[in-house]
């Protein structure tokens, strides 16, 4: 780095008892007018950038509104969709009952914020939420189905439930959103960092003692109970990590600006939605729903 | 604008008193309005020797390291980052059980107490919003759910909800949160959005797979398995006012209930049969905890510091 000090003024030919000349002062002139097209980090006192150079908000206030996240304290239990349904917005409220705080909707996990690449540089959506769903339930409760092996297979087996965050173009509604996991063959898919929670067999299916049989007959029917928690990141440049936004899988292409939304979505492996069958009893036929809730979804943006 | 002035004519033989005011009135001019983006030399170009760190770079800009203010850093037992309009407090603990922290509800009780690697005290000179993170394994050891199959042969004739309660992962062992507690008022002792639940792992085996005078402890034998040991995550965001918050994790056992134990003695008539816990000992192991402060409004000192600064008058660390 250059040390050019041209930037600075230098005032000529005054002495104490001495004659003002012209030349002197049009020497000081000139110096002053060379300092107007050189003006450096020299001239810049080093008194550096603390908290009293901060002298409005102006500076500081970046922060989304309400709308750019939403919570749920509660639980509450909703109906899975259907394998052919696909993927589907969690319903996380229902009018008069829990309903999601904040974020754009009662009903959905929803947040939107206002991009601008000038100021925006990177977001962070994040989501964490409890997910439980008593797979051991289904089908006959009954002890003496540890000899009926069709009924196990039928009704608690491949129980899996997928979970991602949609997120629209800059400008885009959810509408007109492409529903598919962003994948090498769903480019334009805009469900981003999917995940799966499903129980192996020996908890679900034959969980009492059929299959792997332990010696002595465990019943190890169980529910999935866990947290989900998903992370997905934009950004308004390419960087080596994300070098290619037009087709990328990982960071959100958001080099344009406009409204961006995001929601939360699911979708289930199961083609029909099984019950709990209890011979005789008041419980034949209930149908088990996933408990959902206490919920997080928020998005965190870095300014330029 | 720029500097504008064209000095003295050649025509003029003497200076005048008007010349050195319109040539100090000028500087005056450029000096207090008259800078704009073409007063400004081009930036140097960044050398070769330069560019690592920063490959993007071709230019220097006139705001250096020497510029910044810096950051100040703290190390244990509260690492953090305060910078001017930020700060980031983070906890990390390793996976080893000496690493790990356990509760039982006889150690610990039943209220909520901080899980420990996951709580900090933020200190907010402005508003702020903040962002917490953390993620956490753990699971219960040493209790004994009842399996779906306790109820027997009889269920379909009983109550309708016996098979609600059985089963892997559904014996409550105890309930984790974020609790945020402010000397200005905010306080929260279980946040209903992060709660997150641990279950008994343990299982017994069939009701009577042995029989029902086989007297001993669940049969003497019971399913230790690894399908209740979870990585659980939670995030949350909120608005701060100024003032000193503790935020961080929490845990609340639940109370130490029993179920029999099948094991009579029958020594004499004073004897009871055993009893085992249904949750015993929870553990939490590989902890990690960022805490994100941005602030972003100033302080109004005298409306919203002073509140904070004099409420409790017992603190001795009062400011």
């Amino acid at each position: 780095m250059s040390s050019d000090t041209s930037g600075f003024v230098t005032t000529a030919g005054l002495e104490e008892g001495k004659t003002i000349s012209k030349a002197d002062i049009n020497a000081t002139r000139d110096s002053w007018e060379e300092a107007d097209n050189s003006i450096s980090e020299f001239n810049i006192r080093e008194e550096g950038l603390d908290r009293r150079s901060f002298d409005t908000n102006d500076t500081w206030t970046d922060v989304l509104n309400r709308q750019s996240r939403c919570f749920m304290s509660g639980l509450r239990d909703v109906q899975h969709p259907l394998a052919s349904q696909g993927w589907k917005p969690i319903r996380f409220g229902r009018s008069g009952d829990t309903k999601v705080v904040g974020g754009t909707s009662e009903e959905f996990a929803s947040i939107s914020f206002d991009w601008d690449p000038q100021l925006h540089t990177y977001v962070i959506l994040r989501t964490s939420f409890w997910f439980k769903f008593d797979v051991g339930l289904l089908g006959s409760a009954q002890r003496d189905d540890a000899g009926d092996d069709n009924n196990f297979e039928i009704k608690r087996a491949d129980h899996d439930f997928q979970f991602g965050i949609l997120v629209t173009a800059p400008g885009e509604t959810i509408g007109d959103s492409s529903k598919n996991v962003r994948t090498t063959t769903q480019p334009n898919g805009q469900i981003f960092c999917p995940v799966q929670v499903g129980l192996n067999r020996t908890w679900s299916a034959d969980s009492t003692g059929t299959f792997n049989q332990i010696r002595h007959k465990f019943d190890r029917r169980s529910a999935i109970a866990t947290t989900v928690s998903m992370v997905v990141g934009g950004q308004s440049w390419t960087t080596n990590s994300a070098p290619n936004l037009e087709n990328n899988l990982g960071a959100i292409d958001l080099r344009e600006s406009g409204l961006v939304q995001a929601r939360l979505y699911w979708r289930a492996r199961k083609d029909a939605r099984e019950t709990c069958d209890i011979s005789g009893s008041e419980t034949e036929g209930q149908e088990i729903k996933a408990e959902l809730g206490n919920m997080q979804f928020f998005a965190q943006v870095f300014r330029r | 604008m720029g500097y504008n002035w064209p000095g003295i004519g050649s025509s003029k033989s003497t200076v005048e008193a008007d010349d050195l005011m319109e040539g100090t009135a000028r500087a005056e001019l450029f000096l207090n309005q008259g800078i704009g983006p073409e007063s400004f030399r081009e930036a140097d170009p960044v050398l070769n020797g330069e560019t690592k760190g920063r490959p993007n770079h071709t230019h220097e800009g006139y705001i250096e390291k020497r510029h910044i203010f810096k950051p100040d850093f703290y190390a244990a037992p509260s690492p953090r980052m305060e910078a001017v309009s930020s700060q980031v407090h983070w906890r990390t603990t390793g996976h080893s059980h000496s690493d790990g922290v356990i509760f039982t509800p006889t150690n610990a009780g039943t209220g909520y107490i901080t899980i420990p690697g996951t709580a900090t005290r933020l200190k907010l000179r402005d508003h702020a919003r903040v962002y917490f993170t953390s993620t956490f394994y753990c699971f219960e050891f040493g209790g004994l759910a009842f399996p779906k199959g306790w109820a027997g042969d009889d269920d379909a004739n009983g109550d309708k909800n016996k098979h609600h309660l059985f089963g892997g992962e559904m014996r409550r062992a105890g309930t984790i949160g974020l609790a945020i507690h402010g000397k200005d008022g905010y306080k929260s002792d279980s946040l209903g959005s992060t709660k997150r639940y641990v279950y008994t792992s343990t299982l017994y085996p069939f009701a009577s797979a042995f029989g029902g005078e086989s007297r001993l402890c669940a049969n003497g034998f019971c399913l230790l398995n690894m399908l209740g040991r979870h990585q659980h995550n939670i995030i949350y965001t909120v608005d701060l006012d100024p003032g000193v918050y503790d935020i961080g994790l929490v845990f609340s056992c639940r109370d130490a209930a029993t179920v029999p134990a099948h094991s009579y003695v029958a020594i004499n008539d004073f004897i009871e049969g055993g009893e085992i816990r249904k949750n015993k000992s929870v553990f939490f192991m590989a902890r990690n905890m960022v805490c994100d402060v941005t602030y972003h409004k100033r302080a109004q000192a005298d409306e919203q510091l002073a509140g904070w600064r004099t409420l409790n008058d017992k603190d001795p660390q009062s400011i």
